[in-house]
């Protein structure tokens, strides 16, 4: 496929398909995840056909397509996100996760090393819900994972700066940038670890 | 269809012996005899023999399947060698009840771009062999029969495009999943095939507590509506078993109404025949409580599984009289029902 088949052919996957079955997953996680306390909100979206090309055409170090088959192996081509108060909630919902889905994939994404702050958040990778796959839905064309994500609000929101940031700069970040950059990662990271644990010296007054 | 390449190896009990070698395992030239035809059938049949979706399960951070793994080597370079993996596989989950059997390994095209992989297993069995040679009859006992039993024949098949990140889902068919041992009902999905039903216990059952709860909510016939809250307190002592809704409707021996009105809760429909393990822990969260409302007026509420001892039913003429003892622990207004 040339680069504008592939754009084309998400388009049309991308209103006809993704778009409803990311509406039909998010009501699916709401309802699985009832009961829960301190979630912030459940979310779920297609990847915009911008973004998915952008992934579908990236190249390895050898300059070889990182993506021979991008529909199928891109597994976020509809994501979700739950953001939870602290972190103890990432783990109730992670029991829920695993009660309700079944999962190829689930891990922790922190930093390299110990002394670096950056991004950080609990991904899966699952198995699509039949429950929001139509009778008649074209099943070749339906992905067979999603991603979720499990996340603090810190963790999210600084998440979700970060991500604009980096699509502005015309050039490389200077160290400076870089500097404070990782400095509000760790001043998120600091605010969970408070969080986490004032909710443990008080939380058996509000479950 | 095309059944290409059959592979057979003879598999012992090894459950405790997991490092033993396999025996014997060959490669089965595909012509015109009735091995081949036989093997044939089941291969071509295997998309609607095996009903029962599956998935690899992880083994951790990693998307990884040791399972999985030595199938897509199998299907890379198909051959004795690499489809022996899966028999020393199986031989080391299979304990003393599942006994000896003979492993087929099938591999043939399934349309224009994808390949079928057929994994079964037939269980040995002792017989009597009867030949009438010359007017003359000889009857003799045999050991190893290996007969494709109508009670624990079990298999398993994939259908792979060539393509990375794929072949996580599968069917399979196994004739004693309902196994009153959880050691025979787990050998061949969780412990050969280190997989589970592609719907969670909890999934599964909470789809079914919500169509009887919706069936209930939507229908005003009162036969159908005692059926399901019955069914429903019942349901309180199933083990877990796997079932699909329309099982569970079928061990209530309810009538054809009761049962289309959970059916017809069920979204998208194709998931009445979806196996999960039922759950009963979830199946009380979404239906712990029985309600039931007099034309008086009178709601009564208990939870399910207790209603009939909170509220002892008598009939007066054609009317219903509830008699209820215990001590008051509180009171409430509310706003509905």
């Amino acid at each position: 496929m040339t680069e504008d088949e592939l754009l084309s052919e998400y388009r049309a996957r991308h209103g006809a398909i993704l778009t409803p079955l990311a509406s039909r997953l998010q009501a699916h996680i709401q309802d699985a995840l009832t009961g829960i306390q301190r979630i912030d909100r459940v979310s779920a979206r297609a990847k915009s056909p911008d973004r998915f090309l952008g992934k579908a055409m990236k190249r390895k170090d050898d300059h070889t397509l990182k993506y021979e088959h991008p529909f199928e192996q891109i597994q976020d081509l509809v994501g979700a996100r739950v953001i939870v108060f602290y972190k103890q909630d990432v783990d109730v919902v992670s029991a829920a996760v695993d009660r309700y889905f079944r999962r190829i994939e689930g891990r922790d994404l922190v930093p390299d090393a110990v002394n670096q702050f950056g991004y950080v958040g609990r991904h899966f990778i699952l198995a699509m819900p039949e429950d929001v796959i139509d009778d008649g839905a074209e099943r070749g064309k339906t992905p067979e994972f999603f991603e979720l994500q499990v996340k603090t609000l810190f963790q999210h929101a600084w998440s979700e700066a970060e991500h604009d940031l980096a699509y502005k700069p015309s050039e490389p970040l200077s160290t400076l940038q870089q500097r404070q950059i990782a400095f509000t990662a760790a001043q998120a990271w600091g605010a969970d670890q408070i969080f986490e644990q004032l909710h443990a010296e008080l939380g058996s007054a509000s479950p | 269809m095309a059944l290409e390449k059959i592979y057979s190896f003879l598999t012992y009990p090894k459950k405790n012996q997991p490092e033993e070698a396999i025996v014997s395992g060959t490669q089965i030239p595909l012509d015109d005899g009735k091995l081949s035809k036989m093997l044939t059938d089941i291969f071509n049949a295997a998309g609607t023999d095996c009903n029962v979706p599956v998935m690899f399960v992880s083994d951790g951070e990693k998307q990884e399947n040791a399972v999985r793994t030595e199938i897509l080597s199998l299907l890379q370079k198909p051959s004795v060698a690499s489809a022996t993996p899966l028999a020393k596989r199986l031989q080391a989950a299979t304990g003393g009840t599942s006994g000896m059997g003979l492993l087929f390994v099938c591999i043939g095209k399934d349309g224009e771009t994808q390949t079928r992989l057929v994994i079964s297993r037939f269980p040995a069995d002792e017989g009597i062999v009867a030949e009438k040679k010359s007017e003359k009859l000889t009857v003799s006992f045999v050991e190893q029969v290996f007969l494709k039993s109508a009670y624990s024949y079990k298999a398993a098949t994939y259908l792979s495009d060539g393509k990375s990140n794929q072949l996580w889902k599968g069917h399979v068919v196994d004739k004693q999943i309902n196994h009153g041992s959880k050691a025979v009902a787990d050998y061949w999905i969780v412990d050969f095939l280190r997989s589970e039903f592609s719907t969670t216990a909890a999934q599964g059952t909470k789809r079914l507590a919500k169509a009887i709860k919706a069936a209930l909510q939507a229908t005003t016939d009162i036969a159908i509506k005692t059926q399901l809250t019955s069914a429903a307190q019942l349901a309180a002592n199933i083990p877990k078993k796997s079932m699909t809704i329309s099982e569970f409707c079928d061990s209530f021996h309810m009538s054809g109404a009761a049962k289309e009105a959970i059916i017809a809760k069920v979204d998208p429909p194709r998931l009445v025949h979806e196996k999960f393990r039922f759950d009963v822990s979830e199946f009380s969260r979404h239906l712990a409580y029985k309600q039931v409302e007099l034309d008086t007026g009178a709601v009564m509420t208990a939870p399910a599984e207790k209603f009939d001892d909170c509220f002892k039913p008598e009939r007066h003429n054609d009317k219903a009289v509830f008699v209820a003892a215990g001590h008051i622990v509180d009171e409430k207004l509310k706003s509905t029902k």
